[in-house]
């Protein structure tokens, strides 16, 4: 093989690829795990906002501690720094959100304080973008864009391995989802610990949605739509068959957004959140009228 | 939806997985990393 080709699809394509197919699993198993534990359609990474729990993280770091990201983040220790602002911005999000489920039951009303609290962290973001140096804010805004190219080799073992262990736990977690999707008071009756296995899928979620926002930024819409798709496909509730088949698909339709976002024959590339939010907000839109249609019925 | 359908279509779904890898790895513009051109730009190499 030509050297420079080598260089172009080994260098370059190859770990783009694999992080296609790794943010499109974690994002679609994240959603899924979201839509089964709230009992919400609409419920995802993204729209919870978690997804901006994991931005306000990245803010924090980036914008706040300028010398650590001073020569545009190739210290090892600004990498690290990032993915634990990421996870632990995420996680937070997540336990609030999780604390106001206890006390309110009606779904809409968490969905409302879900989108609530991603508006509050981009106001925190936007402050603290109004006080940073050039440099920081340009670090974050191309960050914020969403980009699976800029994951480098060395990055992406590290977002292999902990994607890897947040599957691993969804894919543990399908017996319990099952039997939660049937309601607190069913779950409780037939012995599941429910503190427990919202810790655990809270614990999935967060290492899943935040490692991907903090190697890739934020990824819109992905979480939402594959579950849809794939219960559309499979026919099936059964978080057994639909975990395994929710990977493959969001592998599929993060590869698909990537060539599209590519422009195939073209030189330039676009923003993929743009793409994923153009495939994705169609089966949203679907989703709030079939649930119309269901409640008017 | 009986077994065997399931499973043809998890089996399509995998198909459909890796043809979209390959043409995702084969089309499409060069895109360098950002942190790879400071890299380059920092070390020289």
């Amino acid at each position: 093989m030509n050297p420079a080709w080598k260089t172009i699809i080994v260098g370059f394509r190859l770990p783009k690829a694999v992080t296609a197919v790794l943010a499109g699993m974690a994002l679609s198993v994240s959603g899924l795990q979201m839509q089964t534990i709230f009992r919400n359609p609409l419920a995802g990474p993204y729209v919870l906002g978690i997804s901006s729990g994991a931005s306000l993280g990245v803010a924090l770091v980036i914008l706040g501690f300028p010398p650590l990201f001073a020569q545009g983040n190739i210290n090892p220790l600004s990498i690290w720094v990032q993915i634990m602002a990421a996870w632990i911005g995420a996680a937070a999000v997540l336990l609030l959100i999780m604390a106001i489920s206890f006390r309110v039951r009606d779904i809409m009303t968490i969905l409302i304080l879900g989108v609530l609290f991603g508006s509050a962290t981009s106001a925190i973001v936007s402050i603290l973008q109004y006080f940073s140096h050039q440099e920081q804010l340009k670090a974050f805004v191309v960050w914020s864009m969403g980009n699976l190219g800029n994951v480098t080799r060395g990055q992406l073992t590290v977002m292999s391995f902990t994607i890897l262990a947040g599957l691993i736990m969804a894919v543990f977690s399908g017996k319990m989802l099952n039997v939660m999707l049937l309601g607190e008071s069913y779950a409780k009756s037939m012995g599941l610990n429910i503190m427990l296995s919202r810790i655990i899928v809270f614990i999935s979620t967060s290492i899943l949605a935040g490692t991907v926002t903090a190697f890739c930024g934020p990824i819109g819409f992905i979480g939402i739509a594959v579950p849809h798709i794939t219960r559309i496909l499979f026919k099936s509730a059964d978080h057994r068959l639909l975990i395994p088949a929710v990977i493959m698909t969001g592998g599929i339709l993060l590869l698909l957004s990537d060539i599209l976002s590519q422009l195939p024959g073209g030189e330039r590339t676009l923003p993929v959140n743009s793409v994923t939010a153009l495939i994705g907000i169609p089966v949203v839109i679907w989703v709030i009228f079939r649930n119309q249609k269901i409640t008017s019925i | 939806m009986n077994m065997p359908l399931k499973v043809t279509l998890l089996l399509v779904l995998l198909c459909l997985f890796f043809a979209l890898f390959i043409l995702d790895i084969l089309i499409g513009p060069v895109t360098i990393p950002i942190k790879d051109i400071l890299e380059i730009i920092t070390t020289g190499e």
